[in-house]
C-alpha cells in the first residue's frame, strides 16, 4: 500500500515537472499563432481562437527576421566547423604528446571558467577592430570559436585518451606523421564525439547573445535572431504592437534547435555526461 | 584498462609516438593563437585600461587607482554584487537538490524514463535570451497568462504587477533558471550516478536499507567530489548570468535585479546610463577585474569550505 502510494507520488512529481518544462514552450508555440489583439487581451486560454499564420510571414517581411535567420545560420555553421577542426587537433595532441606549455595550456583552460564573457568583451571588440573583423560576421565567428576552445578541446582530449595507442604505433611504423595519424586513423574513430561537439557547439552559437549583441550595436544588418528579438522587446520599433511578431520570432529561433535535438538527443545527453565524467 | 596498457606500451614505438615534432606544435597552433589573442590578451588590455580614463576614442589618460576607488564607493555597484551573490546562492540551492532527486528517480526503474530525461533537458537547448522574453510575456501585468490563470481561479481580483517588486522579479528569474538548468544538472548527476558500483546497492538492499537511507548513506557520500564539482559549476553559472536577466527584467525595478555582468556591460558599451552616452572603458575595466576576483573568490571559498567538511566527516 505504502509502496503504491510512493510510486504514485513519484509519478505525480515527475509529471508535475514535465508540465513545468513544457508549458513555456507550448505557450510560445501557440502564442505565435495568435493575433496581436488576442495576445494583448490576455486570458487563460493557451490555444488560439483563430490561428493566424500570417505572423510568420510578417516576421520575415516586416521585421528583418529573414536577415537575422541568415546571420544566425552562417554564424552557427561557421563556428561549428572552426571549433571542430581546431579542438579535435588540440584534443588529439593533448591526449598523446608531451610538449612545452602543456600544463600551462590545461590550467589556463581551467582558469577561463572564472571569466565572465562581459569582462573581456570590450577589448575583444577592440582587437577585432584592429584586425579589421568588425564589418562582417567573421569577427563574431572567430571569437565564438576562440571562446569555445577550452571546453571542447578537453572533451576531445578525454575521448582520444580512450582510444588505444597501438593504432597510432602501427600507423607510425608505416611512416605516418602526427597529422596523418590524426586525420586518417583517429578522426574516423572520433565520429561520435565529433557529433557531440558539433551539436553542443551549434546549440551554443545558435543561442549566443552577449557576443553578437556587442558586435552588432551599430550594425543592425549583422544581428542574429536572439539579438533581433530582444532588441524588439526593448523598444526598438513599434513596441507592444509587434508582440505577435516577436513571439513568432522566438519560435523561428527555437524550433530548428528543438527539431535537431529531438532527432539526435542521444548525442546531446551522452556527450554531456561523458564530458562531465572525464572533465 | 588504460593504466594496464601503459607499462606494456612503453617500448620504443610508444616513445616515438609521444615524441613531439614541429608538426604537433602546428596542430595546436590554432587553439594556442586563438586562446592567446581572444582569451589572454584581452585580460592584459583591461588590466592596462583599469588605471586610465578612457572613452574608447581619445587617448587613455593615466589616473592610477582612481577607478578602483570609485568602484568601491559606488553603492550601485555593491547592489549588483549583492544581487549576483543572491542569485549565486538561491539558484544552486534549489537547482542542485531538485536535479539530484530527479536524477536519482530517473536512474531507477521508472516507466518512460528516457522520455522524461529528454523532455527535462529540452529547455536547455533553447536560447535563454529568447525564452527569457517568453517568461517576460507570461508575467506581463495586463496580458500575461500568469495573471489570467490566477484570475480564472479567482485567486486574485486585480492584476499583479510582477516586475514592480524587487523580490517577485528576482523569484521569476530564479524560476526561469530552474526551468532552464534543472535538465542540464540532471544529466551531469545521471552520469555521476551511473559510475557508482551496483554491488553496494545490492548489499544495502539485503541489509534492508530503505530508499532514504540508501540515498543519504551511500549515494551522497559516494558522489563526493563530483557533487562538489557540479555544485561549483552551478554557482559559477548563476554568478555569470546575463542573457536571462537582460531579457526578463533588464534590471527592473530600478536596477534592483541588475547583476555584475550587466553593470560591466552597461559601462563598457552603453556609457553607464544616467544620461551619459560616453563609454567609460577605464572604469568598466577596473570593475571587471574586481568582478573576476569576486567570482573566483566565491568559487574557491566554496571548494575550500566543502573540502574541510569532507575531511572531517571522512575522519
Amino acid at each position: 500500500m505504502i509502496r503504491k502510494l510512493c510510486r504514485f507520488l513519484i509519478y505525480f512529481f515527475l509529471i508535475g515537472i514535465l508540465v513545468f518544462m513544457l508549458f513555456p514552450i507550448l505557450y510560445a508555440f501557440f502564442g505565435s499563432f495568435k493575433s496581436v489583439e488576442e495576445f494583448l487581451q490576455g486570458g487563460a486560454q493557451i490555444i488560439p481562437r483563430v490561428w493566424r499564420y500570417q505572423n510568420y510571414i510578417e516576421a520575415f517581411s516586416k521585421v528583418n527576421f529573414g536577415i537575422y535567420t541568415f546571420n544566425s545560420v552562417v554564424f552557427s555553421l561557421a563556428s561549428v566547423v572552426g571549433i571542430l577542426i581546431t579542438t579535435t587537433m588540440t584534443g588529439y595532441i593533448l591526449a598523446r604528446k608531451v610538449f612545452v606549455g602543456k600544463k600551462l595550456m590545461l590550467s589556463s583552460f581551467g582558469a577561463a571558467l572564472f571569466l565572465t564573457g562581459a569582462t573581456t568583451l570590450f577589448p575583444v571588440v577592440i582587437i577585432c577592430k584592429h584586425l579589421g573583423l568588425l564589418n562582417s560576421l567573421w569577427g563574431m565567428i572567430i571569437v565564438q570559436i576562440a571562446w569555445s576552445q577550452p571546453m571542447y578541446s578537453i572533451l576531445a582530449m578525454g575521448y582520444c585518451s580512450g582510444i588505444s595507442k597501438s593504432l597510432d604505433e602501427s600507423a607510425m611504423l608505416d611512416g605516418c606523421s602526427s597529422f596523418q595519424i590524426y586525420w586518417r586513423v583517429i578522426m574516423p574513430i572520433m565520429k561520435p564525439i565529433n557529433a557531440t561537439i558539433a551539436l553542443l557547439s551549434f546549440r551554443e552559437a545558435w543561442n549566443a547573445f552577449m557576443l553578437p549583441l556587442a558586435f552588432t550595436l551599430t550594425k543592425p544588418n549583422l544581428r542574429t535572431l536572439a539579438v533581433g528579438i530582444v532588441n524588439l522587446k526593448d523598444g526598438g520599433g513599434e513596441g507592444v504592437s509587434s508582440w505577435n511578431l516577436m513571439i513568432a520570432g522566438t519560435m523561428i529561433s527555437i524550433l530548428p534547435m528543438i527539431i535537431v535535438y529531438l532527432t539526435m538527443n542521444r548525442y546531446f545527453l551522452s556527450g554531456l555526461s561523458e564530458g562531465a565524467v572525464k572533465g | 584498462m588504460n593504466k594496464l596498457m601503459k607499462p606494456d606500451g612503453s617500448g620504443s614505438a610508444a616513445s616515438k609516438v609521444s615524441k613531439t615534432h614541429l608538426g604537433d606544435y602546428l596542430m595546436i597552433a590554432p587553439t594556442g593563437v586563438l586562446f592567446i589573442v581572444f582569451g589572454f590578451l584581452p585580460i592584459l588590455y583591461i588590466l592596462g585600461y583599469s588605471f586610465t580614463e578612457y572613452n574608447g576614442f581619445s587617448d587613455p589618460k593615466w589616473v592610477g587607482l582612481l577607478n578602483y576607488w570609485r568602484c568601491f564607493q559606488d553603492i550601485g555597484w555593491w547592489q549588483t554584487v549583492i544581487n549576483t551573490v543572491e542569485f549565486g546562492l538561491l539558484i544552486p540551492l534549489l537547482q542542485i537538490p531538485l536535479a539530484l532527486v530527479i536524477a536519482v528517480i530517473l536512474n531507477g526503474k521508472i516507466r518512460g524514463k528516457n522520455f522524461f530525461r529528454v523532455t527535462y533537458f529540452l529547455p536547455n537547448i533553447t536560447s535563454s535570451a529568447v525564452m527569457g522574453i517568453i517568461f517576460y510575456f507570461m508575467f506581463a501585468t495586463d496580458n500575461g497568462i500568469a495573471n489570467a490563470i490566477l484570475k480564472t481561479l479567482h485567486l486574485i481580483s486585480a492584476n499583479i504587477d510582477w516586475f514592480s517588486n524587487e523580490w517577485v522579479a528576482k523569484w521569476i528569474i530564479v524560476l526561469f533558471r530552474l526551468w532552464f538548468g534543472i535538465g542540464f544538472y540532471m544529466v551531469l548527476f545521471l552520469a555521476a550516478l551511473q559510475r557508482l558500483p551496483l554491488d553496494i546497492y545490492e548489499s544495502a538492499q539485503i541489509d534492508g536499507a530503505n530508499t532514504f537511507v540508501t540515498f543519504t548513506k551511500i549515494t551522497l557520500p559516494m558522489l563526493g567530489d563530483l557533487f562538489k564539482v557540479i555544485t561549483a559549476l552551478s554557482i559559477l553559472d548563476a554568478m555569470k548570468l546575463f542573457d536571462s536577466i537582460k531579457a526578463i527584467t533588464n534590471g527592473a525595478p530600478a536596477g534592483k535585479t541588475e547583476v555584475m555582468t550587466m553593470y560591466i556591460y552597461r559601462y563598457f558599451f552603453e556609457g553607464g546610463g544616467g544620461g551619459s552616452v560616453v563609454a567609460q572603458e577605464g572604469y568598466a575595466s577596473a570593475v571587471s577585474i574586481i568582478a573576476t576576483i569576486i567570482v573566483a573568490a566565491v568559487a574557491l571559498l566554496y571548494m575550500n569550505f566543502t573540502k574541510n567538511e569532507a575531511d572531517e566527516t571522512g575522519g
